[in-house]
């Protein structure tokens, strides 16, 4: 439970006391956390444990029932989740969340002639749809609805990356892919590092842990430790929750 | 004044016995039964019919009510139960049931209004004031709470209501618990056509049977349910008492205003509170679920031949296929009759109409069941600027200003509804503006429409005046393709395709959904404004009809037939429907049944309900394994 205090001096993102309830039930219970710039941090937790109702709180999709929270240090609290896209927030989805009916190519163009992404990347539309065609390794003029789980959930994270985000919020890339998916996929997020900050939810700790800077535990809608890696996994509470 | 004020909630209450069926059926089915009219007046000249033989009013009511109640039940079971959760399918197959019923009653009971009186018996009135007033009417005022006292008992209080809010819920599990649903539905449908049927036999006496009937039904069905929230009992006895008081009301004060009145506090309920005055936004779409398709198997030659057709069509090159078509534009004048010219000159003009609603409904995935707005904004736009002394190219400008107009209040209402909800939108808009077109008679020429002066300039001397007015729609027609393909090839296409596809992650990607919408509603109308503007010409005059339902249906139509969302589906829509109305219309003076059963073949076919299989490969070749298999 370290690293509260310094929220808001250049922290990538920082909530402040941030609850979320759906009627009765409080799934997010007060969370002061912040994340710096420029790092791969891994949120891990306990089914239930309110990690993905994290992500959407951060994003916009969820408003909060309480709480703030700021994104490069500008309060986004109560802003819809396109002006937070507009700002540089970017997501992938647990559940692959592409077009369909378009093909590879034209899903990346999408993300890539977002609003404002070019002024963030530098580049021209057609250079970052290249970039992230080749990061993906997918062949650009195949339909989505023809590719295999694992070539949709490459291409989702591709799609991360051609909205040059300023942080990426990756819920389960590796979810239901199989060990050799797993480490292409965990190749690819260190490669995407190196532009963006990166906020990671993942069951598998077996490749999480290994890309990952930092590591943070939410337990029943509460962060239960939050810091270094080995620190963290030492933690007797953390060791309790997941080796019971 | 008291005389209206009784009359109004009399009336009140019949509307609402009217709209219960309707709301009932598509609030726990999401349909939107476009044959509800068609319940109501089977009910009513039934009860008649009946009524009259056998002297007896109780069986007139009964059998009015159970006659349309078995319509109900039989749409349901043979029709809509196979192309469930698909609104857009409903609405098409049920406007065909609502064409075919209409077409049948005027065969059978004739074409004039059929008004049921009363045996001396039974004539009663009551003093109100210095007058008299019917007792039969009065009645009504206490049938109207009792039927919906009856039905919130029905369906909150008992087993079978239960059994029908579970299904509601949650399909799959109501049926993994043992709750029959398609049987339930039969039943929900059944109950919708026995209220329909029973307001029929009780508006036997003042409303009456005639043709037409069927389609005002369902406006007024339409206006209540949008007023009063989709799905809400209470809802629509509110709305409809409101709506009977506005109408008596409206109609001894305001004479001139009536149908307006009747809309205007529809628009003000979907700007206020689109979701109506006492209904809830609705939860998240059932997924449509999985049922069994009628199959026919069809001989392999003939899927060969579509093979070749299909593989042909892959390979044509764009310069023979310009070419071609300029052949035959130019074969159509010169060989053609003036009758084949003038079909043309309709298949174009509807093709284009179609192109507009298709950018919406096949790109967008936006459905519109209020198309006919843009498409009559345009007509009368052209209309005005002939009065003006405008030329017709000036004309046409003003068609597509004034349809963009049109779209614009469309959106102002429209922008924020989705699905089966978008479709009542349009629809309602479309109505008001037709309300108004009917009525303003100064500005409109009210229901004779405008005859006006606007056309074409003859491009040469000794040239025929259809001939002129063919070489400009073909040209128009030649414009309006390549602003088209434009479209198609544009980034904008494709991120309309991602609206119809995932809206929310366009959304997180930072995209305005909303202006991307409001976008392609103004291109569509643009292209639906500029075809309408040319129909005026066509036909030079503009009549309120443009604005009207079967108009709106017809485009969906043909964007359903030619496949939505394709390129050339809504030329191949329009071309393919204007052609077989113009054979059907040539074959009998039936051509509405036979339209109608058109529409729900080809929406059961387009939609799934119906499927063309290839003959089983194990009879042509029988595999090793194919024992293993089936045993």
């Amino acid at each position: 439970m370290s690293d509260v205090s310094n929220a808001a001096s250049g922290a990538a993102i920082a909530v402040k006391g941030l609850k979320k309830a759906f009627g009765s039930i409080e799934v997010i219970r007060g969370i002061d956390i912040s994340f710096p710039h420029r790092e791969r941090h891994l949120i891990i937790g306990p089914n239930g444990a309110g990690k993905t109702t994290f992500f959407n709180l951060l994003n916009g999709q969820y408003a909060p029932s309480a709480g703030r929270i700021e994104f490069l240090d500008a309060d986004v609290t109560h802003m819809p989740v396109r002006q937070r896209a507009l700002l540089g927030l970017g997501r992938t989805f647990q559940i692959a969340s592409l077009f369909q009916d378009l093909s590879v190519r034209d899903n990346l163009s999408i993300a890539a002639g977002a609003p404002e992404v070019a002024a963030r990347s530098g580049r021209s539309g057609e250079e970052t749809v290249d970039s992230a065609l080749r990061f993906s390794g997918l062949d650009g003029d195949r339909a989505v609805r023809h590719l295999s789980y694992g070539e949709q959930r490459r291409l989702e994270i591709a799609m991360g990356l051609a909205t040059a985000p300023k942080l990426l919020l990756l819920d389960e890339p590796m979810a239901g892919l199989t060990q050799i998916e797993r480490g292409l996929v965990a190749e690819r997020i260190v490669e995407l590092s190196a532009s963006t900050g990166i906020l990671l939810i993942e069951h598998d700790l077996e490749v999480a842990l290994k890309l990952a800077d930092r590591l943070t535990v939410l337990h029943l809608g509460q962060v239960v430790a939050h810091g270094a890696v080995d620190a963290v996994m030492d933690d007797p509470f953390v060791r309790k929750i997941y080796l019971g | 004044m008291a005389l209206q004020l009784v009359n109004g909630i009399a009336y009140g209450n019949l509307l609402f016995l009217i709209a219960a069926g309707f709301t009932l059926i598509f609030g726990i089915l999401r349909v939107i039964n476009m044959a509800h009219g068609s319940l109501y007046l089977l009910g009513a000249h039934t009860a008649i019919s009946t009524a009259t033989v056998t002297h007896s009013v109780w069986a007139g009511i009964i059998a009015g009510a159970l006659a349309a109640a078995a319509l109900g039940a039989l749409i349901e079971r043979t029709l809509l139960y196979r192309i469930q959760g698909n609104y857009l399918a409903q609405v098409i197959v049920t406007i065909g049931v609502l064409m075919i019923v209409g077409d049948l009653c005027q065969v059978y009971w004739g074409g004039t209004p059929r008004i049921y009186t009363l045996p001396e018996s039974l004539r009663a009135s009551v003093p109100l004031g210095e007058l008299r007033y019917p007792l039969d009417r009065l009645l009504l005022v206490a049938i109207g709470p009792a039927i919906a006292l009856a039905l919130w008992f029905l369906i909150e209080r008992t087993a079978i209501g239960a059994k029908v809010r579970a299904a509601v819920d949650d399909e799959e599990i109501a049926q993994a618990i043992g709750i029959s649903v398609p049987r339930l539905r039969v039943l929900v449908f059944a109950l919708g056509g026995l209220l329909a049927g029973l307001a029929g036999a009780l508006g036997s006496t003042f409303i009456g049977a005639k043709a037409g009937i069927d389609l005002d039904i369902i406006l007024l069905a339409l206006v209540i349910v949008v007023i009063g929230g989709p799905g809400s009992l209470v809802g629509s006895y509110v709305a409809a008492l409101a709506v009977g008081l506005i109408d008596s009301i409206g109609k001894s004060v305001w004479p001139e205003a009536s149908m307006f009145l009747l809309f205007a506090p529809m628009l003000a309920v979907l700007i206020v509170r689109p979701h109506g005055l006492f209904g809830k936004p609705p939860g998240p779409a059932t997924a449509a679920r999985q049922f069994k398709p009628i199959r026919i198997p069809v001989p392999d030659w003939i899927w060969s031949f579509i093979d070749v057709l299909r593989h042909g069509a892959a390979h044509v090159s764009w310069p023979v296929a310009a070419v071609v078509a300029l052949l035959a534009g130019v074969a159509v004048p010169v060989f053609g009759s003036g009758f084949l010219v003038t079909v043309v000159v309709l298949m174009l003009i509807w093709s284009m109409f179609a192109i507009g609603l298709n950018i919406m409904l096949g790109y967008g995935g936006m459905p519109s069941l209020g198309h006919a707005l843009f498409f009559g904004a345009g007509a009368y736009a052209m209309a005005w600027s002939g009065f003006a002394g405008l030329s017709a190219y000036i004309g046409l400008v003003a068609a597509v200003a004034c349809a963009c107009g049109a779209a614009l209040f469309l959106t102002a209402v429209a922008l924020r509804a989705r699905e089966a909800q978008l479709l009542l939108v349009t629809l309602a808009v479309a109505q008001v503006v037709w309300g108004l077109v009917f009525k303003w008679r100064s500005v409109t020429g009210g229901d004779d429409g405008l005859i006006h002066p606007q056309a074409f300039p003859l491009l040469w001397n000794g040239l025929s005046p259809s001939t002129s007015l063919y070489i400009h729609v073909a040209v128009a027609f030649a414009l309006a393709l390549l602003a088209y393909a434009w479209f198609a090839g544009s980034n904008f296409r494709l991120l309309l395709t991602g609206v119809r596809g995932n809206e929310p992650r366009l959304l997180a990607l930072g995209y305005n959904v909303d202006l991307l919408r409001l976008k392609a509603i103004l291109l569509s109308s643009a292209f639906s404004g500029f075809a309408g503007g040319l129909a005026a010409v066509y036909s030079g005059f503009a009549a309120p009809e443009l604005f009207g339902v079967h108009t709106s249906a017809r485009v969906l139509m043909m964007v359903v037939i030619g496949m939505a969302g394709t390129f050339f589906g809504p030329i191949i829509g329009a071309v393919s429907v204007i052609g077989m109305e113009e054979v059907v219309s040539s074959w009998t003076e039936r051509s509405n049944s036979l339209l109608g059963a058109l529409y729900i073949i080809v929406a059961l076919f387009a939609f799934g309900g119906v499927r063309f299989v290839r003959r089983r490969i194990a009879a042509r070749c029988p595999a090793s394994l194919a024992p293993v298999v089936s045993s």
